[in-house]
């Protein structure tokens, strides 16, 4: 059943906090994924996400109605990303991936091969992983953001608009531009 | 992999396949007429896509790893902490109100009697003048020199001269 978010915010303001659950419990995974897709690293997402969480809490006056919880939530949560980076000067920022902590366990090959019994397709998958991750490592960090959160975290083009602070054009113009850049530097690779 | 073809009827390359599979900004591209005709560039089209949502959850580490307990731990850590700052603003504001509320009524306690009896404080609060003290009847002549002793003394206490004619040693 949908719940009406907006119906839910007004009633918390009145008094209801504990219907703030709600929120926590829909969005915490997203918004964890979200932050981890800026900040590469499992503790600070899961920081960034609680965080967020007590800041959309504690300004939930400045919560205009129109717009949806999700996105405002978003906002934050990217504004409190990029502060933490400046903070740490990491120069990083989505561009190139620090050590990645998928190194033990299940990687992104063996997460396929789970779906897909035959070894064939198994090799196929995985090399057409490894072949998109590098292309995927020439975009710009603010490529790279938009990119993933469009086609990884499917947000809509007005939503990654309202979250990053950018305009619906310049969003598509990213998009454009990395996917151009993903297919020139296939198309390289197979030359 | 599909190899590029010179003819017109060739193969998908990498770059078309991922086009068709990731559409730049979300919109489905043209579909080739080729592919409703090759099995492989189908099968190939529909690794892509595989490939690329793996990928999406792939690239999230460990976070792909973690159970619904894990998350419903995580969850709870969040509603503690709001828990926790909902608790400190609440109780942080009944004593802010209350210390507010106790300043001002002292403030009311010290000023009200006060103004109830102004104009007569006021009369009560100007000093003597020395002729109103010289004719007033009951200040008694060892008053006087008394009042004129401890004014000197304040004097001397402010950082006055002592060594005038009319010092403290001698009436001391």
């Amino acid at each position: 059943m949908e719940v009406d978010e907006t119906a839910l915010i007004r009633e918390i303001r009145k008094g209801r906090t504990e219907l703030f659950e709600h929120f926590v419990r829909r969005y915490q995974r997203r918004l964890t994924r979200i932050a981890y897709r800026f900040l590469r690293d499992a503790g600070e997402a899961d920081c960034a996400a609680q965080e967020s969480f007590l800041r959309a809490y504690q300004s939930l006056g400045d919560f205009r109605e129109g717009s949806t919880f999700e996105t405002w939530l978003t906002r934050i949560c990217i504004n409190w990303c990029k502060d933490r980076l400046k903070r740490h000067r990491r120069v990083v920022f989505f561009h190139q991936a620090p050590a990645r902590d998928d190194e033990d366990g299940e990687g992104p090959e063996d997460l396929a091969a789970s779906t897909d019994p035959s070894p064939e397709r198994r090799a196929a998958g995985r090399e057409i992983r490894e072949r998109l991750l590098e292309a995927m490592g020439t975009l710009s960090p603010r490529q790279r953001a938009v990119f993933e959160m469009k086609h990884f975290e499917e947000m809509s083009i007005p939503d990654i608009a309202e979250a990053t602070g950018l305009d619906t054009g310049t969003i598509k113009s990213h998009l454009f531009r990395a996917a151009r850049k993903i297919r020139e530097r296939l198309e390289a690779c197979r030359s | 992999m599909n190899e590029h073809s010179p003819d017109t009827d060739r193969h998908l390359s990498d770059a078309e396949l991922f086009a068709l599979a990731v559409p730049a900004t979300g919109e489905p591209e043209a579909i080739p007429p080729h592919l409703s005709r090759c099995g492989a560039c189908s099968r190939a089209l529909r690794d892509w896509k595989v490939s690329f949502a793996s990928l999406a959850e792939a690239e999230t580490g460990q976070l792909g790893r973690r159970t619904d307990a894990d998350w419903r731990a995580r969850e709870d850590a969040t509603l503690e902490a709001i828990r926790r700052a909902g608790r400190t603003s609440r109780s942080a504001h009944p004593w802010r109100w209350a210390v507010a509320v106790a300043a001002s009524l002292l403030v009311a306690a010290l000023l009200l009697p006060g103004l109830r009896r102004a104009p007569a404080a006021r009369i009560a609060a100007a000093p003597p003048t020395p002729a109103a003290v010289a004719a007033s009847p009951e200040l008694a002549e060892d008053d006087a020199a008394d009042d004129r002793l401890l004014r000197e003394a304040s004097f001397v206490a402010g950082g006055g001269d002592v060594d005038s004619g009319s010092g403290l040693e001698g009436r001391l």
